[in-house]
């Protein structure tokens, strides 16, 4: 798959951990207002992971996520999700703390990086387990 | 957002009708109008008489396209969401000479639109906004928050790419002759009835006028005009760069008085352009 690497920080704050699921799905090229997404990832490839949020960087120009994926043999790999500026997270009402909500398990749709730099990817929707999400990026 | 994009919405912007020329430059000639005379009386002034620009102003952070809905059980739909029902109509600009208003762009003299092309073609690695540096002046846009006392106006910007500020005389004191060049410049204010105007100088070059490779040189002189309507606060901005700018380039922008204050600066750190694996363009809106 190549996108499954040793863990190299074991959340302390991982509470319930899922095997990891990558699902490649084929994606239309998405059109991102203001940002070039399609520059840095890979809008054709959409993956889903299953994990856990760990950390926030309250960020610009871009907020990052950091999101513990937990492989099948309990490596957990740290992924970084791109998202949007702090200006727009916070016209949209989201905070820090609600995008780590309770570091309950989570699932998101990302586009890897077209670099291939491993655990790299843009955030399009993060769904947590009581079914509540923020969408970052067309869902299509 | 891409080039194309950008230009269409420059265009889209230019298709302003007569109409709205005509209200441009009568507001531009400060052609007065029964309601522009209450708006007026209606304004705060300090002790010194002139208007109280103090505030926190909101000119839309260049997201204003951003609508975040917010959806059943907690869900927020931040981008991509459904268009509004109505959107705004485009802001039309004023033009210096025409007819109808131009498309937001400065006009380069002809042997520096290659130049102009080179830098937007190499965006990524020339725009100094996309690695966290200042974005220079006219580009902060209208400021977010004004501290005004008597004999000196402080301008605080709170920017994707970090937070500045200005610091402005309005005593009558000329431009400094002891402080470098930098991104946004020595500036002198003072008042020229109720508007407040703002005279910069002493620019680096390497910031731009907006966007796309719009360069400028250290010769800049950047002229800002701020009016205080009701709640709202009008920005003229004139840029004179006569070697390279085929005429003075003008653009207009507003901001809302708001109580939302500023919080502390957000640290503006780039993770995203080592990772570009091309030239694809990146939008900076402000």
């Amino acid at each position: 798959m190549g996108y499954r690497g040793v863990s190299h920080r074991m959340g302390a704050s991982l509470r319930s951990r899922t095997l990891l699921a990558l699902g490649l799905a084929a994606a239309a090229p998405v059109s991102f207002a203001h940002h070039s997404v399609g520059g840095e990832f890979n809008t054709h490839q959409k993956l889903t992971l299953h994990g856990v949020v760990s950390s926030v960087e309250w960020a610009n120009p871009h907020i990052y996520v950091h999101f513990d994926v937990e492989g099948p043999r309990g490596a957990v790999t740290d992924w970084r999700l791109e998202t949007v500026p702090v200006a727009m997270m916070r016209k949209a009402g989201l905070t820090k703390a609600m995008l780590i909500g309770n570091a309950e398990t989570a699932t998101v749709d990302i586009y890897p990086a077209r670099d291939g730099t491993p655990h790299l990817g843009y955030m399009l929707k993060i769904t947590y387990r009581d079914g509540h999400h923020y969408q970052f990026a067309p869902d299509k | 957002m891409n080039l194309s994009d950008t230009r269409r919405r420059m265009h889209g912007a230019a298709l302003g009708g007569a109409a709205a020329v005509a209200l441009l430059w009568a507001a531009c000639l400060g052609v007065a109008s029964p309601q522009a005379a209450t708006s007026a009386a209606a304004v705060p002034r300090l002790a010194d008489g002139h208007p109280d620009l103090n505030g926190t102003w909101d000119n839309g952070a260049g997201i204003d396209f951003l609508h975040p809905e917010k959806l059943p059980g907690g869900s927020v739909c931040v981008a991509g969401c459904d268009p509004p029902p109505a959107a705004p109509p485009p802001t039309a600009r004023p033009r210096a000479t025409g007819s109808a208003p131009r498309a937001d762009f400065p006009q380069y003299r002809t042997q520096y639109l290659a130049k102009v092309k080179r830098l937007n073609d190499h965006q990524l690695q020339m725009d100094g906004v996309l690695h966290c540096r200042s974005p220079g002046l006219p580009r902060v846009g209208p400021p977010d928050k004004i501290v005004q006392t008597p004999g000196q106006v402080v301008f605080l910007y709170d920017d994707v790419s970090g937070a500045f500020w200005r610091i402005i005389p309005t005593d009558g004191r000329p431009h400094r002759t002891d402080v470098e060049n930098s991104t946004l410049g020595d500036a002198v204010g003072h008042w020229e009835g109720d508007t407040l105007v703002v005279d910069s100088t002493k620019f680096t070059d390497d910031t731009w006028l907006t966007d796309n490779g719009a360069f400028h040189t250290s010769s800049m002189h950047v002229i800002e005009r701020l009016r205080r309507v009701g709640d709202t606060l009008e920005w003229r901005v004139t840029v004179e760069d006569p070697a390279v700018l085929v005429e003075p380039w003008k653009i207009y922008r507003t901001a809302k008085l708001t109580d939302v204050e500023l919080v502390e600066p957000t640290p503006c750190i780039d993770h995203d352009i080592v990772h570009a694996v091309d030239n694809t363009h990146h939008a900076n809106p402000r």
